[in-house]
């Protein structure tokens, strides 16, 4: 029976805790052995039962009691913990203003980087929000020079690809159209797509309400429309009765037949971007439909579910092979290629984000440099608390625990702190957008940006928190209690600090630089003289629709030019094909008399071109600086007259003097015969402000009538709104078939072509200020402290008969020499580092001495005050005072 | 040093009580708290050795020599080696001492009370 009381006993104390078994174990099996020889001796089964009965029982109880010992000695930790959260909280609460820098600090640095996290996030790294959105490619034609890029193809070329898409599961075609909407007194111009049946299933999107059109109703071309959720609540009061009737699109009459769901977005990769309505593609104007060479359809491919992109390029090559067998006397370069439609709708977005990306980065390691700084001032403040805490009892480990309670909660306030900044970060960057980055639209702070706000922050706060915990690791407990309680600075800690001033100096360089070099570029920009007057200045465009024939044409501008110029306030109207900074100009060969042909099989000279009309030289305040402008003589059919700017004077200059030169376009040309340069007018900014004037001419519109055209309205000032209200009604009384399109005054259109360089000046000065006013109360709150420290050296060097002075200059000196450093560090890095911005720079380099000079000064002069301040007051404290309190 | 609870629970009372003859080791002090209790306390070795650990922590126990007088044929077979051998302190026979008293008061007054017989 021995072996079996025995057994029991093994197993009971098995299921002990490891440190009773350790702790016990030996003599529990001694009792057992000497209990089992005395039931041995006394003999029986009674014996052993009992002693079974006892061992079995007590063996349990033993058990439950030990275990709740373990666990309960466990939540000893436990209390540990919420005490230690206690100390922290009550520490900040004695001390806000250190917890409020800290957090505000931490949180501004996490705030900033996190909100350049949620924008690429939502810009580049998020799928699009279509179902299954990896698989959709768009599709086009393709060469092996630029294989990134995909362009339009033809629609013959679509539509064959189409009707036999595989290896993908379906393709579907897009191009962009303006509609002429007319529900109301006034004709209003609206953005849509002309699209093939299978779009929605491509998409993955079916209408909200209602249906797509069919492949019947497309064949037919039958006018059907599908309308976007926000403009069929906007414009139609989401009214679903108007699935019952139709709508004036164009001057006919267009059936609504589906709404798309309100949060639908018009994919920006196919040109998309603001359509509100999708009509069938059948409904072009029969000279696309019938071209195989005419390329201007946008295809979107859907790949089957595992299916690859590489095998779709194949089919693609495929299908090209074959178009090009069975139409080998089509012109063109029918080869086909396809990208992921998310690439193609990021483009060089992430070239675009890097400047933010980086300064906020910047900024972030400011802050955390702040955040170490303060944590090992006050570490060292600490030194004696810590210290006495050591000296009863407290282990070095439940010091370290201590301290890291603290950092993790200072990283879990200052993570939340900067989550909410990023939250509110990314939608004014959103709402700030300057019109160039693509899927702002989708911004908002997902899920995973404040995981990301949490995790930097508690590795900033961790990682920066070891400082103290060095503090600690190198502590004996009996060193600061002896005396010197807060002890001047060691020669290691001060170190230490002296790296963190030149480290926040190098940076705050660099953010500064970055800034400066913004704002120096914006300043240039917005000094440039257009050529023109902006001010009191409207465009509006307007097309024509109807005969070709040009006497109807220039009866048509002309009526429109009466009806502007009746508007009260008017002073001048005049008309161009493109109006300036809007993009937009003609390209024609010339034949100049006098002026040798050039090499090749093109022998005339290309130059850009404007076709203008109506005062437009008044109207726009351009001078003519020699000859004359444009009159009521250059009409259609008399001997064609042409301007030419500055710029083309001074080419045709060694020919020959500009006025009075003679050129031919040739036969491919805007306008048979021969025509005369009689006036040099002013070089203006055509196309972007920032690119220099190029040679251009002028052709009188009377003499070249075209239909669409811009006209540019002169206004004697007041309201811009009643202006174009005027001048919407002006047009309708001449015609309701066209809507006039952007309406805008020049000025918006000057400081729209500057929108982009004007957002990033204003986002990285903006964030420069934050990182210059950190890295300052960085230098200033470090320095007080240390200078703070040096109280007794002060009252030692005062009663030895230094003064004030001298003091406060040698302290200075203390702060200034790791600032020096640090600029002169920050000066070096700082050109790998701005030449991310050459894209953005306008005539500034990116190295600009005279930029970097400016802001090494402003550091250097800032620094300087935020270290004056401290020694200043550092050496006047009182000599006795500090002797004393040293 | 951490202060033993007061009154003593039974098991450590007996213990003290056990051990206020002389230096017992582990069986040999539950042999005798069952024979004093004639087999009314019956204790395991968890709870004895789990007892005088924290007997020990507060002070009221401790461990100490074999006795020289003890049976050589367990000397012989080595096993005595192994045995820890527990003895009282003298704050543990204080606090035998004062539990003692506390039951006597206790039992003076159920005497007075004539809850037990032989009142006075």
């Amino acid at each position: 029976m021995r072996w079996w009381v025995k057994t029991i006993a093994a197993v009971l104390l098995w299921l002990a805790p490891r440190r009773f078994r350790r702790d016990r174990g030996d003599a529990i099996r001694q009792w057992v052995d000497d209990a089992s020889e005395a039931a041995a001796t006394r003999g029986g089964t009674r014996a052993w039962l009992r002693l079974t009965t006892t061992i079995g029982g007590d063996g349990m109880k033993t058990i439950v009691r030990e275990w709740r010992n373990v666990f309960a000695e466990g939540t000893r930790g436990l209390t540990d913990l919420s005490l230690d959260v206690r100390f922290a909280l009550r520490a900040w609460a004695r001390r806000p203003g250190f917890a409020l820098l800290a957090i505000g600090t931490l949180g501004l640095g996490v705030g900033a980087v996190t909100t350049s996290y949620g924008i690429v996030d939502a810009v580049i790294l998020s799928p699009l929000p279509y179902p299954e959105s990896q698989q959709l490619a768009r599709v086009g034609q393709w060469s092996q020079e630029n294989p990134e890029r995909i362009y339009a193809m033809s629609y013959l070329d679509m539509l064959d690809l189409e009707a036999d898409p595989a290896p993908f599961e379906a393709v579907s075609g897009s191009a962009n159209r303006r509609f002429n909407l007319l529900e109301g007194p006034l004709p209003e111009a609206v953005r849509g797509a002309l699209v093939t049946p299978g779009f929605w299933d491509t998409m993955g999107v079916p209408p909200r309400i209602g249906r797509a059109f069919s492949r019947e109703e497309f064949e037919r071309g039958e006018r059907v429309v599908v309308l976007s959720g926000g403009f069929w609540r906007t414009r139609f009061g989401a009214d679903e009765g108007i699935l019952e009737r139709s709508i004036t699109l164009d001057g006919q009459p267009y059936q609504v037949v589906g709404i798309m769901p309100d949060d639908f977005l018009p994919p920006q990769a196919l040109s998309q971007q603001n359509a509100v309505m999708w009509a069938p593609l059948s409904g072009l104007p029969e000279a696309l439909r019938e071209s195989r060479e005419n390329t201007f359809i946008s295809a979107l491919g859907r790949l089957p579910e595992g299916g690859s992109l590489e095998a779709a390029r194949s089919g693609l090559t495929r299908f090209g092979a074959r178009i090009r067998a069975e139409h080998p006397d089509v012109a063109g370069d029918h080869y086909f290629g396809a990208q992921p439609l998310l690439s193609q709708t990021i483009g060089n977005a992430s070239s675009q984000l890097l400047p933010l990306v980086g300064t906020t980065l910047l900024l972030l390691l400011i802050a955390c440099t702040n955040v170490a700084s303060l944590l090992m001032v006050r570490a060292t403040e600490r030194t004696r608390e810590l210290s006495v805490r050591a000296a009863i009892g407290a282990g070095r480990a439940r010091l370290l625990q201590q301290l890291l309670t603290e950092s993790v909660l200072l990283g879990v306030v200052g993570g939340l702190v900067g989550a909410a900044l990023a939250w509110g970060g990314v939608e004014v960057f959103a709402r700030l957008n300057p019109g160039d980055i693509p899927r702002l639209a989708e911004v908002t702070l997902r899920p995973s940006g404040l995981l990301f706000s949490l995790a930097v922050a508690l590795a900033t706060s961790l990682v920066f928190g070891l400082a103290p915990a060095l503090v600690v690791r190198r502590m004996t407990p009996s060193r600061p209690l002896r005396g010197q309680g807060s002890g001047s600075a060691s020669r290691g800690t001060s170190s230490v600090r002296g790296g963190l001033i030149a480290l926040e100096a190098g940076l705050a360089l660099m953010a500064v630089m970055g800034a400066g070099l913004l704002v120096n570029s914006y300043a240039r920009l917005s000094t440039i003289d257009p050529g023109f007057d902006a001010e009191d200045l409207y465009t509006m465009n307007l097309d024509y629709v109807g005969d070709d024939d040009p006497g109807a044409i220039n009866a048509y501008h002309t009526v429109v030019r009466q009806e502007l110029e009746a508007i009260p306030g008017v002073q001048s109207v005049g008309a161009t094909w493109y109006a300036p900074l809007g993009g937009g100009w003609g390209w024609q060969s010339l034949n100049i008399r006098g002026v040798p042909p050039r090499e090749g099989d093109r022998p005339g000279h290309p130059f850009r071109f404007q076709v203008v009309g109506g005062d437009f030289l008044a109207a726009m305040g351009i001078p003519v600086v020699r000859g004359r402008g444009f009159d009521d003589t250059d009409v259609y059919g008399t001997p064609g007259k042409a301007l030419v700017n500055e710029a083309f004077a001074e080419w045709i200059e060694p020919h020959g003097d500009a006025i009075g030169t003679v050129f031919d376009l040739g036969e491919s040309g805007l306008a048979p015969g021969s025509f005369e340069v009689v006036g040099v007018i002013g070089d203006i900014r055509q196309y972007e402000l920032t690119e220099p004037p190029e040679p251009e001419i002028y052709f009188a519109l009377p003499q070249t009538p075209s239909g669409s055209l811009t006209w540019v309205v002169k206004h004697a000032g007041g309201p811009g709104a009643a202006l174009t209200v005027a001048m919407r009604e002006a047009v309708a009384r001449v015609t309701t078939d066209v809507p006039p399109r952007s309406l805008v005054s020049m000025e918006r259109r000057v400081a729209a072509s500057i929108d982009v360089p004007r957002f990033y000046m204003r986002l990285l000065a903006g964030l420069a200020a934050i990182t210059l006013a950190l890295a300052l109360v960085g230098v200033y709150g470090t320095l007080s402290f240390t200078f703070s420290q040096s109280v007794s050296e002060v009252g030692i060097r005062r009663a030895l008969g230094a003064t004030e002075d001298t003091v406060s200059r040698h302290l200075l000196r203390r702060g200034l020499v790791p600032v020096a450093v640090g600029l002169a560090l920050g000066a070096v890095a700082v050109l790998p580092a701005t030449r991310l911005l050459s894209a953005f720079l306008y005539g500034v380099a990116p190295g600009d001495p005279a930029t970097l000079a400016a802001a090494v000064v402003l550091l250097g002069v800032t620094a300087g005050l935020a270290s004056w301040l401290p020694a200043l007051r550092a050496a006047r404290a009182d000599p006795m005072t500090a002797l004393r309190e040293g | 040093m951490p202060e033993h609870p007061e009154p003593l629970t039974p098991v450590v009372y007996h213990i003290l009580f056990a051990l206020s003859a002389g230096p017992l080791y582990g069986y040999g002090i539950t042999a005798e708290i069952e024979s004093a209790t004639a087999g009314s306390l019956r204790m395991g070795p968890g709870t004895l050795y789990g007892s005088l650990g924290r007997m020990e922590g507060w002070g009221l126990v401790e461990p100490a020599d074999p006795p020289g007088d003890h049976d050589d044929a367990e000397r012989r077979d080595g096993r005595q080696a192994k045995r820890r051998y527990y003895a009282l302190t003298e704050t543990g026979q204080r606090a035998l001492k004062k539990e003692a008293q506390r039951m006597e008061r206790a039992v003076e007054l159920a005497r007075a009370r004539e809850i037990l017989e032989g009142g006075a």
